[in-house]
């Protein structure tokens, strides 16, 4: 029996330990999720280290059983659960091998954003009112740990070091940020630019 | 403190696509496998799936791990 042929019942029943080829489903999921996550890694990770990704990929999994929906097909959801554990682990190698520093760079700019006055849109001439909207929005609106999330994620630093420096998890973090953005969208339209007119300029972004 | 150019446009854009209500990263990864067997031929996204679109826009973390998991889900067919 292939992985394709077995239903999402049968999978999770056999990963419950229930079912006389319990083991066997368990080591055809293993086997799956060694060769994807090698595909997936590009050989960025020792193999040797790829097989405890598929270990704690396959604990993650089981202990996640309970909030997987049915609307896909179980190995599919499966293989999207060991790519977050291997590309979790990917960032956080990067972030000890390189990043530490850019984190000290964000703590720079929000502490000289906090002794600044930064000029309210209409006082600035000498740049554009958008970023001096945006600019001023961010210090005025925004809380501390907001303004340091958002600019940690603009220098492109991963969420798993932004989480960890700001003593949150990652779900708290994503809130954080959204809640940031939406201040800051409302207060660019209550500096009088338009849904449209932010659009505009953000588009420059992507041509 | 100043922003760049190119950080001015990247906020931007984000502040742009933000929805009032937003699927976060947990969420996306319960609901990108079915988007995922969903997506058309050419990828044209499936209806019911906006809010993951609107996450993949959102979320260069989440971006990157779809299209590693898209592409080693369709070498693996």
């Amino acid at each position: 029996m292939t992985l394709e042929h077995r239903s999402n019942d049968e999978w999770i029943a056999a990963l419950r330990g229930l079912g006389p080829r319990s083991a066997e489903v368990v080591g055809m999921l293993e086997g799956y999720l060694q060769r994807v996550l090698r595909r997936v890694l590009h050989g960025r990770i020792p193999t040797e280290d790829v097989t405890e990704l598929v270990q704690e990929s396959l604990m993650r999994i089981v202990a996640s059983l309970a909030s997987f929906r049915g609307d896909s097909a179980f190995p599919t959801w499966a293989t999207g659960i060991a790519t977050r554990v291997a590309f979790t682990e990917l960032r956080r190698r990067h972030v000890r091998e390189e990043r530490r520093q850019e984190f000290d760079g964000v703590l720079d700019d929000v502490r000289q954003l906090a002794s600044r006055n930064t000029p309210a849109p209409e006082a600035a001439m000498s740049r554009s009112q958008l970023t001096a909207a945006l600019e001023h929005a961010i210090a005025t609106r925004l809380t501390e740990r907001q303004r340091v999330a958002v600019l940690a994620e603009l220098r492109g630093i991963p969420t798993i070091e932004i989480a960890e420096r700001l003593q949150t998890n990652q779900n708290a973090l994503y809130k954080l940020t959204h809640d940031a953005r939406k201040k800051l969208r409302q207060a660019l339209l209550e500096q009088g630019f338009t849904a449209d007119s932010i659009h505009e300029h953000a588009s420059e972004a992507v041509r | 403190m100043t922003l760049s150019r190119a950080n001015l446009l990247k906020l931007l854009e984000l502040i742009d696509v933000t929805s009032a209500e937003e699927i976060d990263c947990s969420e996306f990864l319960h609901r990108v496998a079915g988007y995922i067997e969903r997506l058309g031929p050419d990828g044209t996204p499936p209806p019911g799936y906006e809010d993951v679109v609107q996450h993949l826009r959102i979320c260069p973390e989440c971006l990157e791990e779809f299209e590693a998991l898209y592409r080693a889900l369709l070498d693996e067919s």
